[in-house]
């Protein structure tokens, strides 16, 4: 794929992962952060945040089968989940976290598995995504240099 | 009041048209104050050449920055870095209370879910010990029940997180200047 095609598909990737929901602003906000000090600092925030919410949804997973269920621990935990996937700007997880807040506030806890099962969803769907981007503008970027 | 800002790579120090107001009473991730003021050193300066204000950043701005999630805490300093604010770290109450000990900050931002204890209680510890900087509270989802409770306790302000970059202009603009007790 010459270097101008691939411009053109990381540009055209990019733009269909806000168009479709799955970014916000927020992660506009991370690249401004990106320069030659910190060239990889989008990519390397994203991993960061993938690894930590590994751990944020093993313990999500294990508060909704305890029983009795303890939704103040439940909230704590997607309290902390989603303020770590809005910091990356994962619009379509965060949106499922406020659906799983509200079942959580109202004691609903098969609306909040319900709702946890569309959270993993959608956070696996925004990973796919992302590495698919991310690969395709190092493969741009490798182009450019090379 | 709704400022119309700067571009993104807007720098504190840089000149910027004077602010256009329009209500806003949006409650929901918008602008909670207590009421305490605006900070004053001097406020902003019109220049009597262009008419435009600047502000005036004479120091660099420090912030300490209370959060129990990592991937927020490294986000969130970045940014605030990028906006020219040295930045420290914390992810308990307990280590921001030795912190404040021997050091002082323009800014304290503080999440409402700390490991030891919640965002107002330490509020209220800071503001006890004497505590003058500007004290944002932060949620990862909007609550006024939780708005009240930092509020009460003596944070000036209150965001949904992630802040953006326009609230963060404010807080920082509010920065340009001293606190008034």
């Amino acid at each position: 794929m010459d270097r101008r095609h691939l411009r053109q598909q990381v540009t055209y990737v990019r733009k269909s992962l806000f168009d479709q929901g799955y970014l916000d602003d927020q992660f506009m906000q991370l690249e401004d952060l990106q320069d030659d000090a910190n060239p990889n600092f989008v990519e390397e925030i994203v991993a960061s945040f993938y690894s930590d919410s590994a751990r944020l949804i093993q313990n999500i997973e294990q508060a909704l089968v305890s029983r009795p269920v303890d939704f103040g621990k439940l909230d704590d935990c997607m309290h902390q989940f989603k303020g770590s996937s809005s910091s990356i700007g994962a619009k379509k997880v965060n949106m499922e976290c406020s659906q799983f807040r509200e079942y959580c506030c109202a004691g609903n806890i098969e609306g909040c598995i319900r709702t946890f099962q569309q959270i993993k969803q959608e956070h696996a769907t925004l990973r796919k995504k992302l590495e698919n981007f991310f690969q395709l503008a190092r493969q741009a970027g490798q182009a450019e240099t090379a | 009041m709704k400022l119309i800002f700067p571009p993104r790579d807007f720098q504190l120090g840089q000149a910027m048209e004077p602010p256009i107001a329009s209500s806003n009473s949006s409650g929901h991730g918008g602008n909670s104050s207590s009421g305490r003021g605006p900070m004053h050193f001097g406020g902003p300066s019109q220049n009597p050449s262009n008419g435009y204000f600047s502000v005036v950043n004479r120091n660099r701005p420090t912030a300490l920055l209370l959060d129990g999630d990592r991937i927020y805490r490294m986000v969130q300093k970045g940014i605030l870095q990028h906006y020219g604010v040295d930045t420290q770290n914390v992810d308990n109450g307990t280590a921001a209370i030795n912190v404040l000990m021997g050091n002082s900050f323009n800014l304290i931002v503080i999440d409402i879910n700390l490991p030891d204890m919640d965002g107002p209680e330490i509020t209220r510890q800071m503001r006890a010990m004497g505590v003058g900087s500007k004290i944002v509270g932060t949620t990862s989802c909007w609550c006024e029940r939780d708005r009240q409770a930092f509020l009460n306790a003596g944070a000036d302000e209150f965001f949904e997180k992630p802040l953006s970059s326009e609230t963060l202009l404010i807080i920082l603009t509010e920065l340009d200047g001293g606190y008034e007790a």
